[in-house]
């Protein structure tokens, strides 16, 4: 793809209704096809209603267990029940009326269509992932380092693979902030953060 | 004459030096993210909740308030100077906002905007006013039944209002409900659904739930493009409106207020679909529908000031029923909550202070953000010059200061990470993740009354036909449903989604 449809891409997804501020990406440029091999979100929607239906079809077992209705009415499955069956009851009608109307798929039906691919951009799903990976990392690091350390740590890190910056830019920025919001909100507003095993 | 009284004791509570910071502090950081594309209210609220608990209850509601209608202030800006929706109530701005930036007249469109966010921000206060007194008086009356009905009406409401696929809809509120009754029950301490996890028996907590869904799961959205937009620079000229202007703008603004007003009422609605409906209603009744779309006034006067009034609206079953009917509203109950103060009818006696209090401050925050609109847009525009790369990293820090700062536990912050993930899933597949916060803040007290009204009635769920007004309620629901599902039936196309996923009640 190449940076002038990426934008307009960036624009479109942005603003929908827009043509691109800049001139150089053009509001009439049509939607870069999907990379071939790409996956489609209508062709995933069947696997998440699998997903509902297991897991409505659960918390309705563990409700059963817990006893649905005593002799003073609703019991402490009474809720989980409901709404364990309410999720696989409307799983089960999705999974009917994508059966019923493939057409749609072409439409703009909000329960059954959607011909965009998972992740339209080159390298989204790296990005995504290495998002979580970091997040995880940092979440663990907070815990045993300390915020500061953690934060001083992952961010550069995250900024470096995310942002495609300098590692001085992700360095800098990733420093500023983790020291922006400790002033601001450990030391000005007084919230307390974990510290690692050093003090800080 | 007592909501006068109210309203002139609650300017005596915000007209404090420090109240009036934190109101000020609320609106300037809600045109910050209004402006800012890659964040918006519901992500900020939820960021800066955490902050708030350490403040007075008035000055926590009024702050987090602030930020709400700030931003509905703030997203007109970048919606007409440079295309871009700063958050979701302003996409329709940009329709003719932008078209009339680019004729010259970015002046023009961002003074009436402001303007008329003010005039109906106010009104809809004014309703607010000396609605709510009324609204409270008749709620003392309602016992657990009416509740009850009153939050399943709510409910469906919100199903109706969903603008992408009702089923989701539902799926997610079921899912709400799931996730509020993880932890111990509260009529008989079983514990529920914890599967013997000691960090799960105390429940899920709401902060984190929240920060993950709006927080992390829109970073995650946002990262998926290396590309930004760039700004053109534009210079702002007679940011007041003509003779002309005025003539042209005045009776949109005070439709838009109407609609605006009722739409922030209804559980569901709010400043994003009351924006997308006075934009409809302005070209239905023009003379020359022609000119929308091509930098018609009445197309940014009218839905500006409908967002406005519907964010004021919000607030009137949250302070007089103690029930959201919104993300928003449900986010500012939770902080009402963990500051002590049960939002509720009896709210207007017990807590009169924080009532008053947080109603003056949005009379108080409206007059600051004309102020800070319409003299400082240049500087706000300069805004938008900052990089995804330096935002992204500070929404996340805020996100684990603020997640692990309301519990100091560190199970909060996996919590945070789990929805973090799932909300980015579901929003991929156009699942709306506002009913399931509305729900998960409603579950506890949907379930709490419908066992106390099961409790009270001699012949199990006779006790809700015996009362007239819960009938009233639930034929008013089965009703809603019966009508929209007949009208779907017959009525095969179905108007595409107006605004994006992606920029959907974010």
């Amino acid at each position: 793809m190449t940076a002038e449809a990426s934008r307009a891409t960036a624009a479109a997804t942005r603003a929908p209704f827009a043509p691109a501020p800049s001139p150089a990406s053009r509001p009439d440029a049509p939607l870069p096809p999907a990379r071939s091999g790409a996956i489609r979100i209508a062709s995933l929607e069947p696997v998440l209603d699998v997903v509902w239906i297991v897991v409505g079809v659960a918390l309705c077992v563990q409700a059963w267990r817990l006893g649905a209705w005593s002799a003073n009415g609703p019991d402490s499955g009474f809720v989980p029940l409901v709404a364990g069956a309410l999720i696989a009851a409307c799983a089960g009608l999705l999974v009917v009326r994508r059966a019923m109307a493939p057409a749609r798929r072409a439409s703009n039906d909000p329960d059954t269509a959607d011909a965009e691919p998972f992740w339209a951009e080159r390298g989204a799903w790296a990005r995504v992932c290495a998002l979580v990976a970091g997040l995880v990392a940092l979440v663990l690091l907070v815990r045993f380092a300390g915020f500061i350390t953690a934060s001083a740590l992952m961010m550069p890190v995250l900024t470096r693979l995310i942002e495609k910056r300098s590692w001085w830019f992700a360095i800098g920025i990733g420093l500023a902030a983790t020291a922006a919001v400790h002033v601001v909100f450990t030391r000005l507003l007084g919230m307390s953060m974990p510290r690692g095993p050093w003090g800080f | 004459m007592e909501a006068l009284q109210g309203l002139l004791g609650g300017l005596s509570v915000i007209m404090t030096p420090a109240n009036l910071y934190y109101c000020f502090i609320g609106s300037l950081v809600g045109t910050l993210i209004g402006v800012l594309p890659g964040i918006g209210p519901l992500a900020a609220l939820s960021l800066l909740m955490p902050v708030t608990f350490t403040l007075s209850p008035v000055a926590s509601i009024a702050m987090l308030a602030a930020m709400f209608y700030g931003a509905m202030y703030g997203g007109s800006t970048t919606s007409i100077l440079v295309n871009i929706p700063g958050e979701a109530a302003s996409v329709v701005t940009c329709l003719d906002g932008h078209q009339m930036a680019r004729r010259g007249r970015a002046g023009a469109a961002l003074g009436m905007a402001a303007i008329g966010s003010f005039i109906a921000g106010t009104l809809s206060l004014v309703a607010l006013t000396f609605f709510s007194p009324l609204l409270a008086g008749v709620a003392l009356r309602f016992g657990p039944p009416e509740y009850c009905a009153l939050m399943l009406l709510g409910l469906v409401c919100t199903v109706l209002m969903i603008e992408g696929s009702a089923i989701k809809g539902v799926m997610m509120i079921a899912l709400g409900f799931v996730f509020a009754s993880i932890g111990l029950d509260s009529v008989n301490g079983t514990e529920r659904l914890t599967f013997g996890s000691t960090d799960l028996a105390g429940g899920i907590e709401l902060v984190a739930v929240v920060i993950g869904l709006f927080g992390v799961s829109e970073v995650l959205i946002n990262i998926e493009q290396l590309a930004r937009n760039e700004i053109v620079a534009t210079r702002i000229r007679n940011i007041l409106p003509t003779v002309e202007d005025w003539r042209m703008s005045w009776k949109p603004i005070l439709r838009g207020s109407g609609l605006g007003f009722l739409l922030g009422v209804v559980p569901g609605g709010g400043p994003v679909t009351a924006s997308f409906m006075s934009y409809a209603l302005e070209r239905r009744l023009a003379s020359d529908p022609g000119r929308f779309g091509h930098g018609a006034i009445e197309g940014v006067a009218g839905p500006e000031s409908a967002n406005n009034s519907a964010v004021a609206s919000g607030m009137i079953p949250l302070l007089t029923l103690g029930l959201p009917g919104n993300a928003v509203t449900a986010l500012l109950m939770g902080a009402l909550v963990i500051q002590g103060v049960q939002p509720g009818p009896s709210m207007m006696t017990e807590h009169a202070d924080v009532f008053w209090g947080v109603i003056a401050s949005m009379y108080v925050g409206n007059v600051m953000l004309l102020v800070l609109n319409l003299p400082l847009v240049g500087l706000w525009v300069q805004l938008l010059r900052v990089p995804y790369a330096i935002l992204f990293p500070v929404i996340l820090l805020l996100a684990v200061v603020g997640t692990y700062s309301t519990n100091k536990n560190f199970f909060d912050l996996w919590v945070m990470l789990a929805f973090g993930v799932v909300g980015y899933v579901l929003r991929k597949f156009r699942y709306e993740m506002s009913p399931l916060v509305l729900a998960l803040v409603l579950a506890p007290l949907l379930e709490q009354s419908l066992r106390q009204s099961l409790v009270m009635s001699p012949d199990g769920f006779g006790i809700f036909v015996d009362r007239p007004l819960t009938v009233g309620l639930l034929a008013l629901s089965a009703l809603l449903v019966g009508a929209v599902a007949i009208g779907r039936l017959t009525r095969r196309q179905r108007p595409a989604p107006l605004a994006h996923p992606q920029l959907k009640e974010t």
